[in-house]
């Protein structure tokens, strides 16, 4: 359902929801729940929910993001890094560690790379104090924990219930328009000749984005997850559920779908 | 002039020059129904660079390692996909459309499952299914789950002689997937003793504009190729002129 609305009757909501937001993370990481508070566990999670309370709160704070051309290029790491926090609670110690050197790995194998066919000296110099600060990093993460890869996927499966829901939901559009492939440009960058002698072929063409207010309600949506997944109280954020009850107010936000409806289409 | 005065006239007159070429690039090719293919994905993907550049140049406040690229990513795929697609357009465009085809018949019966619980939905599937079935129907539409032109994008880059692109898509990466190298670096408050979370402010990269710009020029260059008109940098050359005169300025 797309919801086209003048950003000015509701940058008052979304502003206080930004505000809230901010609030709600430091209210969280000052009140962990026990079990995560086992080193490294609250600096990698705490860090993962700090990016993601920030692209959040990009997206619903500026109509910039509401289209379909740039909006999927937020939320798709938005939905992922939702995956992989739900998925990182599962099993927070061994997991939190195996996937941050799985990373690093990463990151030193590319940084090394670079330094050894690059024959820019600034840049040789720049990879070193790079490498010298992924090893510092790296002996943060020095027990015995092997490096865990999992793709969005995998952690959506394992998951189930909305997690898996939404993954079914928006991933492919999302990564569509991440990777530019053509049934995201076919819907969004060209058009339908009218001229019969051409056969309806397809025409590039130059436009701008249309404004929906739904991919700023999926952000907020996709945010309060991860709020409701390490609370393990199954309720609504008070600044999500504030923004919504305004938002129907305003008549902008109807008939949202249920948690059981959404849970029941998972098993579906 | 301010600098910001002078900032925003350089951007405003750099997107509408980039417009005039896109026009004079897709109005310079006439439609020929042999190259149907070719010529709607090397003009929707041009089409693309052109939103994606111009969008991200327009505002500085994204010129930073966040969200920048994000933007940055996706238009280098496109760049790669464009030069891959140059060396055997007819091809590799076919190829191109038939693995997009199949992640809309993906798509589709994704909705299909969760459409049969939400009733709301069920004219967005429709919608979606038209769409489909008047290109190709989906009875004959094959999903691919794996990478579009059967190889890695590295292996294209390799291929296409862009393998510098490839170096940057990699180093992009890590803000994309939120892989703990970015996030630690970003989201932690190293002056802190503790490292507490933040949401940070985000640093200017002055790199960002250079690098759209350089995007957007780039997919000319193989739009062009392609269409086998003559390539010219002007636009770009003149955009990132006027940045050095600012920042020199400034």
């Amino acid at each position: 359902m797309q919801h086209e609305i003048n950003f000015e009757d509701v940058k008052p909501q979304l502003e206080r929801y930004e505000n809230q937001l901010t609030q709600e993370l430091s209210d969280l990481v000052n009140s962990w729940p026990s079990d995560l508070e086992i080193d490294p566990i609250p600096r990698v999670l705490g860090a993962l929910v700090a990016r993601h309370v920030t692209l959040a709160s990009q997206v619903v704070a500026d109509p910039f993001f509401w289209n379909p051309d740039v909006g999927p290029l937020v939320l798709r790491p938005l939905l992922e890094s939702w995956l992989k926090i739900e998925w990182i609670l599962k099993s927070p110690l061994k997991r939190t560690i195996g996937l941050a050197k799985a990373d690093l790995n990463g990151a030193k194998n590319r940084v090394q790379e670079l330094s050894e066919t690059t024959r820019n000296s600034y840049a040789r110099t720049d990879s070193k104090s790079l490498l010298e600060m992924l090893a510092s990093e790296e002996n943060l993460f020095a027990s015995d924990g092997k490096p865990v890869m999992v793709d969005s996927w995998k952690m959506a499966k394992t998951l189930g219930g909305q997690a898996q829901v939404a993954y079914r939901r928006h991933h492919v559009r999302m990564s569509s328009c991440a990777h530019g492939a053509w049934n995201h440009i076919a819907r969004y960058n060209l058009a339908i000749n009218t001229n019969p002698l051409h056969r309806n072929n397809f025409i590039p063409v130059w436009r701008q984005p249309d404004t929906d207010l739904n991919f700023a309600l999926i952000a907020a949506d996709y945010c309060d997850r991860v709020f409701q997944a390490i609370r393990r109280d199954g309720r609504m954020s008070s600044s999500y559920s504030e923004l919504i009850v305004k938002l129907e107010k305003l008549g902008i936000v109807q008939n949202l779908p249920s948690d059981e409806e959404e849970f029941g289409a998972a098993s579906a | 002039m301010s600098f910001e005065a002078e900032l925003q006239t350089l951007m405003d007159n750099y997107v509408r020059q980039v417009r005039l070429d896109f026009e004079r690039a897709v109005s310079g090719w006439q439609a020929d129904v042999r190259l149907r293919e070719v010529q709607a994905v090397m003009g929707g993907l041009l089409s693309r660079q052109c939103l994606l550049g111009t969008m991200l140049v327009r505002r500085y406040d994204y010129w930073e390692n966040l969200i920048g690229p994000l933007f940055l990513r996706a238009m280098v795929e496109v760049t790669v996909n464009m030069a891959w697609i140059s060396i055997e357009p007819a091809l590799r465009s076919a190829k191109f459309v038939s693995y997009g085809l199949g992640q809309s018949k993906l798509a589709l019966e994704h909705a299909r499952n969760l459409a049969s619980l939400m009733e709301e939905s069920q004219e967005a599937v429709d919608a979606q299914a038209m769409w489909l079935n008047v290109q190709r129907h989906e009875m004959f539409t094959d999903v691919n789950v794996g990478q579009w032109a059967d190889m890695d994008l590295e292996t294209m880059a390799n291929q296409a002689d862009v393998s510098k692109l490839y170096t940057l898509y990699s180093f992009l990466g890590p803000a994309a997937h939120g892989s703990w190298d970015h996030v630690f670096q970003f989201f932690l408050d190293g002056a802190s003793e503790h490292e507490r979370p933040i949401i940070p402010v985000p640093r200017l990269n002055p790199m960002v504009p250079y690098l759209a710009a350089q995007g957007i020029d780039e997919a000319f260059r193989f739009f062009r190729k392609v269409a086998q008109q003559p390539h010219s940098s002007g636009t770009y050359s003149s955009f990132t002129n006027g940045l050095e005169d600012l920042r020199k300025a400034g």
